[in-house]
């Protein structure tokens, strides 16, 4: 029972965080169609800031301090990188290489000024309980409280406020949202932002579980992507869904089945929910597949 | 054969001349030098051009994104060196179970991948190609595992393996040179254009797409049999999604031409990559910088941009409509070259702006 307590309770954590991380893709897919494959260096470059702000003595200051700065250099690399080739009509396919590019560079840069090897980031919540004999840190209920507030209050904010509605707006059709008087440089920097907040969110209060290594970034990218594919790409609750399905498949294999087949069974998930099911399990149908030929 | 087709392939032959001189000279001015570095920076230069050459066969005529590309590459050196160990044969054979491998791996993945199309097939090759680097550390007994696989045989750092790298990479981008020019060449340049009315003239969409899938996956298998040859030693930090992506940012960066392109594209990351080989975050750092700067601000590639006296110029002359001589009178054939011509006059990256910048 040990193990099934331990296995459970680390992919609750795990799959919060990369519920929320699917989350984060969710938002810039849904206004701009752009995969964001930079969504773990972000995540991880603010656990990364959190250390470098550590004089402020406070963790919560910390963490505040590093969210407001990764959300900013998310409208600045959407206006820096993507706005222009976006408006010159790149290719959807550009964009995603662009987003990589934009993720070796922010990994190299974090190399450079905090080293490749792993780093401990300060708790906001010290201390665990036991619970069958297993450790659960209190940090990881916080994440839980965290993303429930995080994934609520942006449903409400999508709904009941002018921004909120032009951004659907602008998902649905960015032609004729421009003509409806709609400013789509300010609304997808806006996704932007909110989305990098999101990430920082995840990066200050799971990475201090776990430990912080810039080296982790594109697996961390990547098992997104895979979740929100599965939750269903366009739909936050079903992002946090698929990131809790993958946490657990994940964890469960590699406690009772053979470990080394967890990212195996992790992308041949992916790969069956994209070639057979691309709507993912919450089944809204988008437009993945080309013309039947 | 019509006589307009004879022609464009004699000016085609202006290209390949210009390949061949452009290999041999490489080839000839690293023997000249004689280091092992100069040796090995070409022979990577070579591979690289054979994995952007096999990408080009599947982006580049059918615009199927793939970052599978190392992964098969990775499948082709793992079969070579299983086959060369197991039955202790010689190098050509091992060659041509690794071609066989790729176009059996090709045919495989094209059937599912077959139902996505763009951004989303890369995604999906993505997928593929963190499977098989997953498989290639995980499958012990075949592979090595992280302690990789020593080759039998291997021939480090030798000359003549380099010029004949060299001349695979010249020869391919010859024959899919004159490729593009011949009638399947033709069609599938047509299922690139518009994949709607390319089915609609009669051309098999399916069947070709598939096919190009395969000949890609060979290619890049093939390479990987060669890359054991020089290597002495392979492991799955050779075949990363990394390096996959790096092959896909050559072909992009190198633009749309076929064959300028592809050893454009090859050549600046084969420079970029010798030079920072002893820093190789540097490297890195630089490959995204590239990624941000050159895909972003410089959509058509490095071949891509013209001067502004600079005529189009289509790599064969279409038939008059009307009356000539020399005109394929198929109806087929005359719709097929439009669609050729439709796809060699549109800009992919310019869509007329209908919006003011500013409302």
């Amino acid at each position: 029972m040990n193990e099934l307590t331990g296995a459970v309770a680390s992919s609750l954590f795990y799959g919060t965080a990369l519920g929320l991380m699917a989350l984060a893709f969710t938002i810039i897919y849904t206004v701009s169609q752009v995969f964001n494959f930079a969504v773990g260096q972000f995540m991880i470059l603010a656990a990364l800031l959190t250390t470098a702000v550590r004089f402020t003595g406070s963790a919560v200051v910390n963490d505040l301090i590093a969210i407001a700065l990764v959300a900013a250099m998310g409208s600045a690399t959407y206006l820096v990188a993507l706005r222009w080739p976006e408006r010159h009509g790149a290719s959807p396919l550009t964009l995603v290489i662009i987003t990589f590019g934009i993720g070796i560079v922010i990994e190299q840069v974090a190399i450079l000024a905090w080293g490749s090897y792993p780093l401990s980031e300060a708790p906001v919540l010290g201390g665990h309980f036991v619970l069958n004999g297993t450790y659960v840190p209190y940090q990881g209920l916080l994440l839980i409280a965290a993303a429930a507030v995080t994934v609520t209050g942006l449903g409400l904010l999508q709904r009941h406020t002018v921004v909120g509605k032009q951004l659907i707006a602008l998902g649905g059709n960015r032609a004729t949202a421009r003509y409806y008087g709609i400013n789509d440089r300010t609304l997808v920097a806006v996704a932007w932002t909110t989305s990098c907040a999101v990430l920082a969110i995840v990066g200050t209060l799971y990475l201090p579980l776990t430990g912080v290594a810039i080296t982790t970034d594109l697996s961390y990218g990547v098992a997104a992507f895979a979740a929100a594919v599965i939750g269903g790409l366009g739909n936050p609750a079903g992002a946090l869904f698929g990131g809790l399905i993958v946490a657990f498949v994940t964890n469960l294999t590699g406690v009772y089945v053979n470990p080394n087949l967890t990212d195996l069974l992790t992308f041949a998930m992916l790969f069956a929910f994209l070639v057979f099911r691309p709507g993912g399990l919450t089944g809204r149908s988008i437009e993945l597949l080309g013309p039947r030929a | 054969m019509a006589a307009w087709i004879a022609r464009a392939h004699v000016r085609a032959a202006r290209t390949d001349l210009a390949m061949v001189v452009v290999f041999a000279a490489v080839v000839i001015f690293t023997a000249a030098h004689g280091s092992d570095f100069a040796t090995t920076t070409t022979i990577n230069f070579g591979l690289f051009t054979l994995l952007t050459a096999s990408l080009q066969i599947m982006l580049g005529f059918s615009n199927q994104a793939s970052l599978t590309q190392v992964g098969i590459y990775g499948v082709g050196a793992y079969v070579a060196v299983y086959v060369e160990t197991e039955t202790g044969v010689a190098m050509p054979v091992a060659l041509l179970a690794s071609l066989a491998a790729g176009a059996a791996a090709g045919l495989l993945l094209a059937l599912p991948l077959s139902r996505l199309r763009e951004h989303i097939l890369a995604m999906g090759t993505l997928a593929v190609q963190v499977i098989l680097s997953e498989a290639f550390v995980h499958l012990t007994s075949l592979t090595g595992g992280v302690n990789g696989e020593a080759v039998p045989d291997a021939l480090i750092d030798s000359v003549p393996v380099m010029a004949t790298i060299c001349a695979c990479a010249a020869g391919v981008i010859i024959g899919l040179n004159h490729f593009r020019i011949s009638r399947v060449g033709r069609r599938i340049l047509a299922v690139k254009a518009d994949e709607t009315m390319a089915a609609s003239i009669g051309i098999n969409v399916r069947w070709l797409r598939l096919m190009a899938v395969a000949v890609s996956f060979a290619v890049a298998a093939g390479a990987g049999c060669l890359f054991t040859e020089t290597a002495g030693f392979i492991s799955p930090d050779d075949f990363t999604l990394t390096s996959s992506l790096a092959v896909l940012v050559a072909v992009i960066l190198g633009g749309r031409s076929v064959t300028w392109g592809t050893l454009a594209g090859a050549a600046a990351y084969s420079v970029l990559n010798a030079e920072t080989t002893s820093l190789p975050g540097l490297s890195d750092l630089l490959l995204g910088i590239m990624l941000v700067v050159v895909l972003g601000y410089l959509p058509s590639g490095l071949t891509g941009f013209r001067v502004p006296w600079q005529r189009v110029r289509l790599p064969y002359r279409a038939p008059r409509a009307s009356g000539a001589a020399d005109s394929d009178p198929t109806p087929q054939g005359t719709a097929a070259a439009a669609a050729v011509d439709a796809c060699a006059h549109k800009e992919p990256h310019t869509r007329p702006r209908i919006l003011p910048r500013k409302w």
